[in-house]
C-alpha cells in the first residue's frame, strides 16, 4: 500500500462523494447518486484499516 | 509545482466545485441534500478509526471506541436515511413534500 494507492483511492472517493451531491439536482439520479456516494464513503472506511503510518508517511 | 501551492490549487478547484454543485439542486430535493451532506460529513469515521488505532488501553481506547461507533451510525444511518427519503421522490413526487 503506497502513498500513491492511497491518494489514488482518497480521489476517487472524492469523487464518489461530487457525483452524490451532483445527483441531487434531479429526482431521476438523485437516489442513484446517493448510493455511488455510499460506495465512496464504505470504499474509505474498508481501505482505511490497511493504514500503516510508518509505511506512508 | 510545489506541494503547497498544488494543495492550495485544489483548494481553490474545489470552493469552485462545491458551489456549482450545491447550487444546481432543485428547490424539491433541498432537505434529501441536507440529509446527504450530513452522511458525506460522516467521513470523519476514516479520522476516529486512526485516533482509535492508535489509543492507549484504558479511557483513551474507550473513548475511541465510543467514537467509532458513534461516527457509524451517523454515516450508515445519514446514507439510510437519505435513499429513504428520495424513495419518496421517484419522478413525480408521490409521498410528503418535507
Amino acid at each position: 500500500m503506497s502513498r500513491n494507492l492511497y491518494d489514488l483511492l482518497g480521489l476517487i472517493c472524492a469523487v464518489a462523494f461530487i457525483l452524490a451531491l451532483k445527483g441531487l439536482s434531479s429526482p431521476k439520479s438523485a437516489r442513484r447518486g446517493n448510493i455511488i456516494g455510499a460506495a465512496g464513503a464504505a470504499l474509505a472506511t474498508f481501505v482505511v484499516f490497511f493504514y500503516k503510518s510508518d509505511e506512508v508517511h | 509545482m510545489s506541494n503547497g501551492l498544488a494543495l492550495l490549487a485544489i483548494f481553490t478547484l474545489a470552493v469552485f466545485v462545491g458551489f456549482e454543485v450545491v447550487s444546481k439542486v432543485s428547490t424539491t430535493l433541498h432537505t434529501p441534500l441536507m440529509s446527504g451532506a450530513n452522511a458525506i460529513h460522516g467521513i470523519i469515521l476514516v479520522g476516529a478509526i486512526l485516533v482509535a488505532g492508535h489509543a492507549e488501553p484504558g479511557l483513551e481506547l474507550i473513548l475511541g471506541i465510543i467514537a467509532v461507533v458513534l461516527a457509524t451510525i451517523n454515516m450508515v444511518g445519514g446514507f439510510v436515511v437519505t435513499d429513504r427519503m428520495l424513495e419518496m421522490f421517484k419522478g413525480k413526487k408521490q409521498g410528503e413534500n418535507k
